[in-house]
């Protein structure tokens, strides 16, 4: 498959091959556009007469007014023209006003504007050369469009959405109309240079002899059809023997009408092949109806402004690249180097700098492409946006060439790259690694070169980034942006193996917490782990015990990565995570009657919600495991609980070898279970965390169980639950 | 005497000018042969006893840039360039017809004068002489088989 960066350099090659003859295409193709939809506004307010009058009517409406006439026709624009000698003027072609029944004036071509258009938009005024280079452009053209798209889908995907560029994105919205028109630009290009030739087939027909000499007026065809349906009227010579009228329809058929009996004598009729040239040619002058025609000078009207940010894109790069000036930046301590497609990332730079400067270190922002290491002296940080899937930002698509444009670093300096991105993407801040990759490829010294990663632009992410920099610099530890801090709700957080208990299937980790978090977290925040290798996180609720200590309850999944790779954790080790707060599953302190129900894992929240709980709470938990085995390492715990008064009672269910006929959680409210009796006061408040299965099963059985107090619960929200 | 010579010579140029005869207009029709190939480009021009273009009646084809192919029309018209505004219409193909009006001046006529067509077709090729046709005191109403890509022309005194 294309690189991305060889698909932009044939963007941009083609984009400057096809570029003069784009524009005045364009250019004209709008002004055509323009009049195309002049014109079938006429001839909409038209429709009704050219519908209603029928070609006998017109006939008898010219009276005595011609000598004599060689043809009608009727234009797209709703005009009706005769070419013959006028009574009172001359041989020509007038324009004939269907419903004043006169003529009112002599044709008026086209505005010369127009005119003109139209040969440049086809020929550039080079006669046949013109065509082929039009041609050619237009095939250039179309595989310009092709390769913005896959540009497109390179960077974005299948998902629709605005790149915030508005080249970018009228490209997209460009795509299919601009197909459309070269494809049937291409189409009469074919035709006119015969490779596409129009095809039909021919009858002809005896007049029989007996039939009576008429006025044409009264022939039938020209009684039966109105004028809205012909595209012109040949009338004949003379009216002898042998001649005829020739009648051209809107449709592409043809008939020849004997000029004195009125009789068919011969019938054109295209064929399939045929009728779609006609139709793409009808199409692409925007004649076929009012839609096309302002489609295509919406198109028109867009493609300029493509092409004007397109130059406005290349323009700035240019630009950029003139104005790059390194001279004054060996008086900095550090520089930060910043790639972002939207802007973001330099707030992240500016607070480093700031924070820099407060410890008393110079630092610079500069933007990516206009950096280069050549004048400096110290230590440079890359702080770098991924854009879409694990592309570099649209502006950088040539970082690359940039880089390889790089002579030399600086003896001594040390290089980070800060890699911005989203976990959500599989190439989570794939643009910082990549970075990176090249970077130790420039310089050959690998241990020069360090690499971390934000998530969703995440300040303390960024905040142990930045520790780590300061460290890897020798530089005193800086704190970046203390109120966005306090505020997020999310926070990295680092955690020691304390110990591990359980059943190899289901067992639960304590850690103790290393360092200093910037938050504290609660029982029933989530906590984000990545494993090793891994580019994705996977979420556990965690518990908070009153003694600092944190744990988590893992069911091992198979082929699950992090399960696996949490099942193997020794005794001490360290494990980076990321708390996510999850303040709607909170323990309140309350006074109300308790009633904790998990399955599986969903009781690791639980275990330090009944720790934080006082004496004498008197909750009560139901737990849903496979079997005894897997509760066992929970017995302890439960029994201080219980002891102490903070819970009333342990109701577990086994699902593999139930017990009393209770498989499940929620079987245990139509066990005529006394202590569960008390689920419907209106102090009750339920805590459920586990599986959405368990969740469903214990709502519809409340529901049977008594549903207005089930109703009631919800409204008054002494529910809580976090299930998945 | 002065005074009736003069009487005599003023009477026989205003009876002389009252008889002289009128105009004429000629309604034209081109009817093609149905070859394949692009639109022809056809001159139809007013010729001496000799066969020589005196005047351009009527241009079939409206881009001058390919007028040069009619070479013998050319000879006569592309040294001088005289203007064929308001005289020219479009090429026609295989199978089509035109029809156009021109005026011929009554002093052409019984002089051995006649209408020359000349026809040319992009690379299919080129015929100086379709049919020459006579001008007397009638203009001929008949089809005039021609030899080239024109089937038949037909002429009328309007």
């Amino acid at each position: 498959m294309f690189q991305s960066v060889w698909l932009r350099r044939i963007h941009r090659f083609l984009a400057v091959w096809v570029s003069v003859a784009f524009v005045l295409v364009i250019v004209t193709g709008t002004i055509l556009a323009w009049y195309a939809t002049g014109c079938n506004i006429g001839a909409q307010g038209n429709a009704s007469l050219m519908n209603s009058t029928s070609i006998s009517d017109l006939m008898t409406s010219f009276q005595d007014q011609f000598d004599f006439i060689d043809a009608i026709e009727f234009d797209e624009c709703g005009h009706v023209f005769v070419r013959g000698e006028h009574v009172d003027y001359a041989y020509g072609t007038w324009e004939w006003d269907i419903q004043l029944e006169n003529v009112i004036g002599e044709r008026q071509r086209a505005a010369s504007v127009v005119q003109w258009a139209s040969i440049l938009h086809r020929s550039f005024f080079l006669g046949t050369l013109g065509r082929v280079w039009a041609a050619v452009s237009t095939v250039l053209f179309l595989i310009l469009t092709l390769t913005g798209l896959l540009l497109w889908l390179k960077t974005h995907g299948f998902k629709l959405k605005s790149s915030n560029i508005l080249h970018v994105d009228t490209g997209l919205v460009l795509f299919i109309p601009l197909c459309i028109l070269s494809l049937t630009g291409l189409s009469m290009s074919a035709t006119h240079f015969g490779l596409w030739k129009f095809k039909s087939t021919e009858s002809t027909s005896q007049v029989p002899d007996e039939i009576e000499v008429k006025d044409f007026k009264e022939f039938e065809i020209f009684q039966a059809h109105a004028l809205a349906e012909i595209q012109s009227i040949d009338f004949p010579f003379a009216f002898d023997e042998e001649e005829w009228f020739q009648v051209r329809f809107r449709n592409g058929i043809e008939v020849s009408i004997d000029a004195l009996k009125g009789i068919e004598m011969g019938e054109i009729r295209p064929n399939a092949k045929s009728s779609l040239l006609k139709w793409m040619a009808d199409v692409h002058t925007g004649y076929k109806s009012l839609g096309w025609s302002l489609l295509w000078l919406f198109s028109g009207l867009a493609s300029c402004l493509a092409i004007w940010t397109g130059l406005q894109i290349w323009y700035r790069k240019k630009s950029q690249i003139r104005a790059a000036s390194f001279e004054e930046i060996s008086s900095f301590d550090v520089a930060l180097v910043v790639a972002s497609q939207g802007g973001t990332t330099w707030k992240f730079a500016d607070e480093f700098k700031e924070a820099l400067g407060l410890a008393g270190y110079n630092a610079r922002v500069f933007e990516f492409e206009k950096f280069s290491p050549d004048a400096i002296q110290g230590n440079v940080v890359f702080m770098v946006a991924t854009y879409g899937r694990g592309a570099a930002p649209e502006h950088l698509w040539n970082w690359r060439n940039q880089i390889e444009g790089w002579i030399s670093f600086p003896e001594n300096s040390k290089v980070s790259v800060i890699g911005f991105g989203d976990r959500k993407y599989e190439r989570f801040a794939q643009f910082g690694k990549d970075l990176a990759e090249a970077l130790v490829a420039k310089i050959d010294k690998e241990a020069l070169v360090t690499s971390h990663s934000v998530n969703s632009q995440n300040w303390a992410e960024f905040q142990i980034c930045v520790d780590r920099v300061c460290k890897e610099f020798a530089l005193p530890k800086c704190s970046v942006n203390s109120q966005v801090l306090a505020d997020e709700k999310s926070f990295p957080l680092t955690l020691q193996v304390h110990n591990v208990s359980g059943t190899d299937s289901l067992f639960w980790i304590q850690f103790v917490q290393v360092g200093n978090p910037s938050k504290k977290a609660k029982s029933g925040d989530l906590i984000a782990l990545e494993s090793p290798g891994s580019n994705s996180e996977r979420y556990y609720s965690l518990s908070v015990q009153p003694d600092g200590t944190y744990g988590i309850c893992v069911r091992l999944v198979e082929g699950g990565k992090c399960s696996t790779w949490l099942s193997k954790l020794q005794i001490g080790s360290i494990v980076y995570g990321r708390v996510q707060i999850n303040s709607h599953f909170h323990l309140m302190d309350t006074d109300e009657n308790l009633i904790f129900v998990a399955n599986g894992s969903g009781i690791g929240p639980l275990f330090g919600m009944i720790a934080s709980l006082p004496d004498n709470q008197n909750a009560t938990i139901l737990w849903g495991v496979r079997d005894e085995n897997e509760a066992l390492f929970a017995e302890t715990m439960f029994h201080d609980a219980r002891n102490r008064g903070a819970l009333k009672s342990t109701c577990l269910a086994f699902s593999t070898r139930p017990r009393d006929g209770i498989k499940y959680v929620q079987d245990f409210f139509t066990s005529k279970d006394k202590q569960l009796e008390s689920w419907t006061d209106s102090t009750t408040r339920f805590i459920i965390c586990g599986s959405d299965d368990m969740l469903q099963g214990l709502e519809s059985k409340l529901r049977i169980c008594d549903a207005d107090a089930y109703q009631i619960m919800r409204q008054q929200k002494r529910w809580q639950s976090d299930c998945y | 005497m002065k005074f009736w010579l003069s009487a005599i010579l003023t009477s026989v140029l205003f009876f002389q000018a009252g008889e002289a005869p009128k105009d004429k207009r000629v309604r034209c029709m081109i009817q093609m042969k149905n070859y394949d190939g692009e639109g022809a480009y056809i001159a139809v021009g007013l010729v001496d006893e000799n066969g020589k273009y005196l005047k351009t009646l009527h241009i079939v084809g409206d881009d001058d840039e390919w007028y040069y192919e009619l070479e013998e029309w050319w000879k006569f018209h592309g040294r001088k360039r005289t203007s064929v505004d308001g005289i020219t219409g479009p090429t026609i193909a295989g199978g089509e017809r035109t029809t156009f009006v021109f005026d011929l001046e009554s002093e052409v006529l019984n002089k051995g004068y006649g209408i020359r067509f000349e026809s040319g077709v992009e690379n299919e090729g080129y015929y100086p002489r379709e049919i020459v046709v006579p001008l007397d005191t009638d203009i001929p109403n008949e089809k005039l088989e021609c030899d080239g890509f024109i089937r038949y022309v037909r002429l009328l005194a309007i």
